[in-house]
């Protein structure tokens, strides 16, 4: 199965290379990308400075085959890619990385959605949020 | 049987641990997990969480079933 995780932040560099990956397949007419970005929340009166996220990585990844199977099944989709981190991502830092592709924008607007969702809901993925005098809170999907 | 049981996040931060070997005994079947954790560690009745076993979600077991693997889930927090 994929690993779908990444060490660290994404890079804004890998996602520019990845776009360039595209520029072969001809028959792509819109791409949708979804960053998922560490937001540094006041919680407690303390700044959130990074999350360090973990995972039950093995069923992660199986959840994330399944959505995207769905998700080919369901929208007319050329090509679809999913990355999330693991370990400690920075405020401002690219934790989310998710990048569908299509003949046409609709296609891709209505698949982007439908991933991102099912993505925070199913994938268990945990969240440490580490606060700036060092405690933390964990994080919880809305 | 003697069954892994792997814990997560906030989960295995309140346990102290990620990990351990539970034996769990035949004449317990059909066992309501929750249950079963919940009366070895009072304190996951405060938690939420999801139960998986052999990475499939449920929350009882029956006999007969090869498990190789129990995970207590705490909310997620992926994106």
């Amino acid at each position: 199965m994929k690993n779908c995780f990444k060490n660290g932040p994404i890079k804004p560099e890998f996602i520019a290379e990845s776009i360039a990956h595209h520029q072969v397949k001809k028959n792509i007419g819109a791409h949708q990308i979804f960053l998922g970005q560490v937001r540094s929340d006041i919680i407690n009166d303390q700044e959130v400075v990074a999350i360090d996220y973990s995972a039950h990585e093995e069923m992660a990844n199986r959840a994330f085959h399944e959505i995207r199977e769905a998700t080919f099944k369901e929208f007319d989709l050329t090509c679809m890619h999913v990355y999330h981190s693991i370990g400690e991502v920075k405020a401002g830092e690219i934790c989310l990385f998710v990048f569908v592709s299509s003949k046409h924008r609709k296609m891709v607007q209505k698949a982007i959605e439908y991933l991102v969702e099912r993505i925070k809901e199913e994938v268990p993925v945990f969240g440490k949020e580490l606060l700036e005098d060092n405690t933390h809170v964990w994080k919880e999907n809305k | 049987m003697n069954v892994q049981v792997n814990y997560f996040g906030k989960i295995a931060e309140s346990l102290n641990m990620s990990n351990e070997i539970i034996p769990i005994s035949d004449n317990l079947m059909p066992l309501n997990l929750r249950n079963f954790f919940e009366d070895r560690y009072p304190h996951l009745k405060e938690s939420s969480y999801k139960i998986a076993v052999n990475q499939e979600f449920t929350e009882e077991i029956k006999s007969n079933v090869q498990i190789s693997e129990i995970a207590l889930l705490p909310p997620f927090a992926g994106g």
